[in-house]
């Protein structure tokens, strides 16, 4: 279990899947570990040193690069690759555990 | 390299070894400012009210006379101009607010509130076109249930007051 870490989500982006302050479980990624689409990722925000987000991986681009994209349905209601681009898959710190997933 | 393992014990608060490191993430929208408050629609509402009183309450002079007949069309033209442009400012605030404040999860603990807002909105518009006093204060009054809403979603007790 030490390839665990305990996630607090502040804010809503992720809503309806996790809601604000919710405690989620990640299981850190492996070198090189492939990031499947639809999985959801603590990543290193790539323009805040001092950020890290969860959002999910909607899609992989061509060259390997990762399109995040949170949950909320608002169009407001999320910054992701949508504001910041594709983010380098060497960006991912950790998934979350699938069955804590709504 | 998919993943930096110290970067990720270094970002937890001090958490005794054996305890699972707790990471702080981000998942907010970020918007521009992120600065809302109904007091904006609050004021222009009150303008709204206060326009359409002072219109209802103005005494038509003697239509003979020519100045006392362009004093009072000049200040009522004025309370005109000024009720319609603070109605449209009112509606364009309350707008604000339900398109770009509220999000799809507050309508869990506020399933009226899209028909709140389109009432509102619509109550900006009736005030636009009337001078209705009836339709001023149930304009007030709307603002004041976005008000309440406004603030517990914030979970803010923030008392509704008027600056006139």
């Amino acid at each position: 279990m030490d390839d665990h870490v305990r996630v607090r989500i502040n804010g809503h982006s992720m809503w309806p899947t996790y809601s604000d302050q919710q405690i989620v479980t990640f299981v850190l990624v492996k070198d090189n570990e492939a990031i499947p689409t639809g999985a959801v990722v603590l990543a290193q925000h790539p323009l805040k040193p001092e950020v890290k987000v969860v959002k999910r991986v909607r899609h992989v681009e061509e060259d390997g690069r990762l399109f995040l994209e949170g949950d909320q349905p608002d169009p407001l209601g999320s910054e992701d690759s949508h504001n910041f681009g594709p983010i380098n898959a060497q960006a991912v710190l950790a998934v979350a555990l699938a069955d804590e997933q709504v | 390299m998919a993943c930096d393992r110290k970067q990720v014990d270094r970002a937890g608060p001090n958490l005794p070894a054996m305890t699972t490191p707790l990471i702080e993430a981000e998942a907010h929208c970020d918007g521009p400012c992120g600065v809302y408050d109904p007091a904006s629609a609050r004021v222009a509402a009150e303008a709204v009210q206060s326009m359409t009183n002072k219109m209802l309450g103005h005494s038509c002079p003697d239509t003979s006379d020519a100045a006392a007949m362009a004093s009072y069309l000049n200040t009522m033209s004025r309370y005109a101009a000024i009720k319609e442009e603070e109605a449209q400012k009112c509606k364009k605030e309350l707008l604000v607010l339900w398109t770009d404040f509220f999000k799809p999860q507050h309508l869990e603990a506020n399933p009226d509130l899209h028909t709140v807002f389109w009432k509102a909105a619509k109550l900006c518009s009736a005030c636009k076109v009337e001078v209705s006093a009836v339709h001023a204060q149930e304009l007030m009054d709307a603002v004041e249930e976005i008000h309440a809403m406004f603030w517990a979603v914030k979970g803010r007790d923030v008392p509704w007051i008027r600056a006139s």
